[in-house]
């Protein structure tokens, strides 16, 4: 079941999960400042929509509707027409933002399988439910993200 | 790289206390400026179908001659927000209808009228017709004629020229609206606290509504006097009338005047 919520109660469940919509903006993103405005934009959803009981469905819902509005903010007008900061060498580049290179290296779809199947620990039927997909997508994947991850791994070792 | 590297890196990574209670203010601020605007909308779509109805019956009274079906002369200022030009016909038809009816009506029977639901009218219209309410008894589709005795029961210019609704006088909050998210809207008598029945105009009194993409469309007000009694154009009618704000539960949340 869905239900709108109130303000505050809004407001806790963004505080509990902004970690969470952080780190799936991120993985999308790869931008910390985008990043920053994706959580603004969940917390708008969370305040404004309604949202499932469950606390399970609940994650998942967050996580689903941070991976659209990333994608949104990925189709955006602002940012297919902007240049990239990494073309101007003499500004300084931005900081690292934690997550190792070779998973930011990996396509949008397979970072997100990843971080949903190693780090938030669901099967590949609940991912393939977060994300939409059919199943067999999800799986074949994984295993090309895990194929590519040990081809840019051998590399960066040597 | 491991999976258990992979999940440290990650761990390590969380968002600051300054920039989640930057989001918070910022989805705060831009749900008050969403909320606010929406009722601006909603409120000029009232206005115009009010506008609109009353333009309508003006221009059909003043007909002279035979009774004609009315007709969408002038484009609806609600046509461009995806709404189909036949409904808005259709709904021309409806306003134009609307006066034939009400002159025959007191403000008492619309009193009465404002708690009857579309239900109960559509089931009486098979009925035999009583006395007490015979404007009510007729089916939606029926279109009245005018007979001779037609200019008794006219109103004057003046009844049919445009309702104006005053502004309401504060901004109604989201959180103040029912489940169904949505503001209603009533021209009854003066004195109501509450709306015994909201659900009974659920059906006709929606003049917006939003879709999944969050996007709110307008919806052409689509009053029809045969269910629901709307008051008469009959300035005096109106001078002790109001137009009420009110939620799906029946709160009345604002007022205003009309002219």
């Amino acid at each position: 079941m869905v239900h709108r919520i109130g303000t505050d109660q809004a407001e806790s469940i963004f505080r509990q999960y902004a970690d969470m919509i952080y780190r799936v903006a991120l993985h999308n993103l790869k931008d910390p400042a985008d990043a920053d405005d994706i959580l603004g934009e969940v917390c708008l959803v969370l305040m404004t929509k309604k949202v499932p009981d469950e606390e399970q469905h609940l994650k998942r819902w967050l996580i689903r509707v941070t991976v659209n509005k990333c994608r949104d903010l990925s189709r955006s007008f602002w940012r297919r027409n902007r240049e990239s900061i990494d073309n101007y060498e003499h500004i300084e580049a931005p900081p690292p933002n934690g997550f190792p290179e070779e998973v930011q290296s990996l396509p949008e779809n397979y970072r997100n399988i990843i971080y949903l199947y190693y780090y938030e620990e669901y099967t590949v039927s609940e991912i393939a439910d977060i994300l939409n997909m059919n199943v067999n997508t999800v799986k074949s994947g994984l295993k090309r993200a895990r194929e590519q991850l040990k081809r840019l791994l051998k590399d960066s070792d040597g | 790289m491991k999976a258990n590297t992979y999940t440290a890196a990650l761990d390590s990574v969380h968002v600051s206390q300054a920039v989640i209670e930057a989001a918070i203010a910022s989805a705060k601020r831009r749900r008050a400026k969403t909320t606010a605007n929406q009722i601006k909308i909603r409120y000029a779509a009232a206005a115009a179908g009010f506008v609109l109805a009353s333009v309508s019956g003006y221009a059909l009274y003043h007909s002279s001659g035979d009774f004609q079906p009315p007709v969408n002369h002038a484009p609806s200022p609600t046509s461009s927000t995806d709404t189909e030009p036949t409904e808005v016909a259709e709904n021309n038809a409806t306003f134009a209808t609307m006066t034939y009816d009400e002159a025959t009506v007191t403000a008492s029977e619309n009193a009465e009228m404002t708690t009857t639901k579309v239900t109960e009218s559509t089931e009486e219209s098979a009925e035999a017709p009583t006395a007490e309410t015979p404007t009510v008894t007729k089916k939606p589709t029926e279109k009245p004629k005018p007979t001779d005795s037609a200019p008794e029961t006219k109103p004057s210019a003046l009844a049919g020229g445009p309702i104006i609704i005053d502004p309401i006088d504060r901004e109604i909050d989201r959180s103040e609206l029912g489940d169904d998210g949505k503001l209603y809207m009533m021209i009854a008598p003066t004195g109501l606290t509450h709306i015994d029945e909201p659900g009974a105009f659920t059906g006709d009194h929606v003049y917006y509504y939003e879709t999944k993409f969050g996007r709110t469309y307008i919806k052409p007000l689509t009053i029809n006097p045969e269910d629901h009694l709307f008051p008469s154009d009959n300035p005096s009618d109106l001078g002790n009338s109001l137009c009420y704000f009110y939620n799906s539960r029946g709160e009345i949340l604002s007022t205003s005047s009309i002219r």
